[in-house]
């Protein structure tokens, strides 16, 4: 197993952010985690990251622990994390943001090769290669983004919300090279998101969570049968209630 | 038949009154300024007083009509409890208007059953929510004429003719009152000892739910027993938090409080119920045992994470607290409390008590379930008398109640004066007397089959009664298992105490004609998760949290820890637990959130047959 999440608990002062999380992401696959606001999945990605540490349970990547150690040690292990709202840097050109992420690599060829596929994955980014990142579209700084932690070299490419303020048409292109990334160099990838229709549809794995704890996972096949994953997430039931308002009953999910 | 000629030449009354709707208007006019009901909005506790909810529900039971309404037609509640529940009820009743409910969490298709049977009339519901429901069988229950709406949000855009809104048709009410109001009255004069006050539809664990009919003369009997076995006064306090449809909530929400004063208190929502009890300190609480187990368990958590000293005190406090007890209950002179036990009581068990809102609880009654010896003593080490009491929906309410200061551990106490029972073929309870319900609605020969031609009701429960009138209630005669080798087992006895577990809401026996007993259980979700966390198990969704290795160990510790106490053949040889969240819209539960035996039985046949090896 490529990383091993256990019994993850993690709290901001009194408040329990995540009450407990266990999740597996095996190499070369693509996983998805579900969740509403305040879910409790950008604090799994950041404790996974180094940025905070757990109060409890652990974080086996490539069978060592990671939990608690810093975000730099995590990231040369090869955990790299795409923040959620990018995170670039505005007043670098597109080609210094892509290379910070090298900055703790020393394989100078290695990183050139690396460089390049970014630049076929996202041909704008070679066109834009001595623009100030800061002028790129949300889209396009997205790819700085994802090119900038490839650069890193990550066996587990983790992203946060990367459909975030993107239109549909980009979020269709960012997850089709999420999945080309993944095919032509095995890189596995964990990926938080609210757009939970693009997530399933091209994830393999997936995982919901609701305050702070996984209530359902399987594959994101089966995840997409699920009654309750269909109307809390994918918008089945979205005929107009009888009062011709659009809320219809509450059921309790069970997510079975 | 004597008893009923009897009652029709004498009719029962309360203060004077043969009626609940008398009894409410001559306490609106003796309690007129004190507060009756209390409902939290929005974090603030909001009064209606006696004269107001009397012109609440004198507005609602003239508009009721006022839309055609008549005498004996019903009149049915489809909401959370909150004012306008008891106001709907007993405004209906005072116009000879039959009060039903039905229970929130029901489905669209359960409610079409009731509403069709009952021929319901008017249907009020809560929200846009329950108005869905509503709207999805309106079309096949041809008697309902009107859906009245509680709580207008979200439905702004709403033109429906046949729909409106509760402050709509409480104005109307109020406008009539000024010209029509001796129309209420006479109605109220017109109400008779043997009518009809209301309906309570059974749960319905076998079949389909049967509407137990409740007279104005049962519930009169009622609240003259209210006075005996509840120490209240008025402005005495209690919270309604259990589900309005169900007969024991009834009569303590709408009934008690007309006998005794009570204010009766409507939390917030279901999720604010621990702080409520908190903040009102109720002076009189019933409740199933299951509640009672949840406070126990919350203080036993509680504890767990508590400094050391904390736990110390606790522990000490409740071992020589228990000492007491079963000194007390063996009937031995209680060993003389010394000035430490007046100190750990403080520190410790007042802490409790007010941890728990139960400071000012003078009255602690439970019921509804078999209720596990090892819960009577600990709120007996903590100081609160936490008395047992046998009733169902054909009783209208209780039929029995342990007397104060005078519990038995595994007895539930001694019959409700001016009531006989019995023990019948079978070891079944029989009960006489002016608790007996009317019947259940439009099922005559359901009704024949429950009263027998002499008046005593068929309880269906088997149990014994001793030499000094203490009742003891065993099982449910068509639950009790016989096992392969001939033993008579009561399911019930054994599940109560496996669910004294804080892990394990529920669990149904087996053993019918099999050599040994087995379990299936249905695991508390809250705890055991908290468990799975604290000792480093791993699970994701609840089927592998049910399947995780430390917690069916977990579950098997907690079984095993009950079986010393049974006798051999009552022991559970195997378990399984049930893998599936289950909610109450699951045909596997009841309402109240019970398994359901039968269904269970047959669901997870395959599961069960697992535990026999041939």
């Amino acid at each position: 197993m490529l990383l091993d999440v256990q019994n993850l608990e993690t709290w901001y002062g009194p408040i329990a952010a995540m009450k407990g999380v266990n999740l597996t992401v095996a190499e070369g696959r693509i996983v998805a985690v579900l969740g509403a606001n305040g879910a409790g999945k950008t604090t799994l990605l950041n404790t996974l990251a180094g940025v905070i540490d757990p109060f409890k349970g652990q974080a086996l990547f490539l069978g060592q622990p990671v939990q608690g150690l810093d975000a730099d040690e995590v990231a040369r292990r090869g955990l790299v994390l795409v923040p959620e709202g990018r995170q670039i840097y505005p007043f670098l050109t597109v080609r210094d943001n892509l290379m910070m992420g090298a900055y703790a690599r020393r394989d100078r060829d290695a990183v050139a090769r690396d460089l390049e596929k970014v630049q076929a994955w996202f041909p704008r980014l070679k066109e834009r290669d001595s623009q100030h990142a800061g002028l790129l579209s949300g889209g396009e700084q997205q790819m700085v983004a994802i090119g900038r932690a490839y650069l890193s070299a990550p066996k587990l490419l983790m992203l946060d919300e990367p459909s975030l303020g993107l239109s549909p048409r980009l979020v269709q292109v960012i997850f089709t090279i999420i999945r080309r990334i993944r095919d032509e160099t095995g890189t596995a990838v964990l990926v938080v998101e609210q757009n939970a229709a693009v997530a399933l549809k091209h994830g393999d794995d997936g995982y919901i969570m609701e305050l702070g704890r996984i209530v359902a996972a399987d594959t994101c096949a089966e995840l997409s049968r699920k009654e309750d994953v269909r109307e809390a997430y994918l918008g089945g039931r979205e005929a107009e209630g009888l009062s011709g308002t659009a809320q219809r009953w509450k059921r309790r999910r069970t997510w079975r | 038949m004597n008893a009923m000629n009897a009652m029709m030449e004498h009719p029962l009354t309360f203060v004077g009154h043969a009626t609940p709707a008398g009894v409410f208007r001559a306490r609106a006019q003796e309690w007129a300024a004190m507060p009756a009901l209390r409902h939290k909005r929005r974090g603030l506790w909001q009064s209606l007083t006696w004269a107001e909810y009397y012109a609440q529900a004198r507005a609602l039971g003239l508009a009721l009509a006022d839309l055609g309404v008549r005498r004996g037609e019903v009149v049915a509640v489809l909401a959370e409890n909150r004012p306008e529940w008891v106001i709907a009820d007993i405004g209906a009743q005072a116009m000879g208007i039959v009060g039903n409910g039905i229970y929130p969490t029901a489905s669209p298709e359960q409610m079409r059953y009731i509403l069709q049977d009952s021929e319901t009339r008017v249907l009020i519901v809560e929200n846009q929510e329950q108005l869905e429901k509503a709207l999805a069988v309106r079309a096949e229950c041809p008697a309902l004429v009107r859906i009245v709406v509680i709580d207008p949000e979200g439905l702004r855009k709403l033109s429906d003719p046949d729909v409106l809104f509760w402050t709509d048709l409480l104005a109307r009410g109020m406008d009539l009152a000024r010209t029509r109001a001796a129309e209420f009255e006479a109605a109220i004069d017109a109400g008779r000892s043997a009518d009809l006050a209301f309906l309570v539809y059974t749960s319905g664990t076998t079949g389909a739910p049967k509407g137990a009919m409740i007279s104005n003369a049962n519930a009169i009997f009622q609240m003259q027993k209210a006075t005996e076995y509840l120490d209240a006064k008025p402005g005495d306090k209690s919270l309604s938090f259990l589900p309005l449809c169900h007969i024991a909530e009834r009569m303590a929400s709408v009934f008690n409080p007309l006998a005794l004063g009570l204010i009766v208190h409507f939390p917030e929502n279901a999720g604010t119920v621990q702080n409520d009890l908190r903040e009102v300190a109720p002076h009189v609480v019933f409740a199933p045992p299951r509640f009672w187990e949840k406070m126990h368990s919350a203080v036993e958590l509680f504890l767990r994470d508590a400094t050391g000293p904390a736990r110390w005190t606790y522990r000490t406090a409740l071992k020589r607290g228990r000492a007491g007890v079963e000194a007390r209950l063996t009937g031995a002179a209680p060993p003389r409390p010394g000035p430490l036990d007046a100190l750990l009581n403080r520190l410790a068990f007042r802490n409790i008590k007010v941890f728990l809102g139960l400071q000012n609880c003078r009255s602690a009654l439970t019921g509804a379930a078999p209720v596990p010896p090892e819960l009577i003593r600990w709120f007996l080490s903590i100081g609160i008398e936490l008395r047992e009491a046998f009733g169902m929906t054909e009783t209208a309410g209780f039929a029995a109640s342990t007397p104060s200061g005078g519990i038995r551990l595994g007895w539930a106490g001694t019959a409700a004066g001016g009531t006989e029972i019995r023990i019948a073929e079978e070891g079944e309870i029989q009960i006489r007397g002016p608790n007996v319900f009317a019947g259940y609605w439009r099922q005559a020969d359901k009704t024949a089959e429950t009263i027998l031609p002499d008046g005593w009701l068929r309880t269906g429960d088997c149990g014994e009664v001793s030499p000094d009138g203490y009742l003891a209630i065993r099982d449910r005669i068509k639950d009790i298992i016989i096992t392969a080798g001939g033993k008579n087992i009561t399911p019930t006895q054994i599940e109560s105490q496996l669910k004294f577990s804080p892990f394990i809401t529920d669990a149904v026996v087996i053993g019918e004609g099999r050599r040994f007993l087995t379990a299936l259980v249905m695991i508390d979700l809250e705890h055991v998760s908290r468990y799975a966390q604290e000792q480093a198990i791993p699970y994701t969704d609840f089927a592998s949290l049910t399947r995780a290795e430390g917690v069916v160990q977990l579950i098997r510790a907690e079984i095993e820890a009950v079986n010393p106490r049974l006798a051999r053949v009552e022991q559970i040889k195997d378990f399984r637990i049930i893998d599936q969240l289950l909610t109450a819209e699951d045909e596997e539960l009841t309402p109240t959130m019970k398994l359901k035996r039968k269904v269970i039985a047959q669901k997870y046949r395959p599961l069960i047959d697992g535990m026999y090896p041939s």
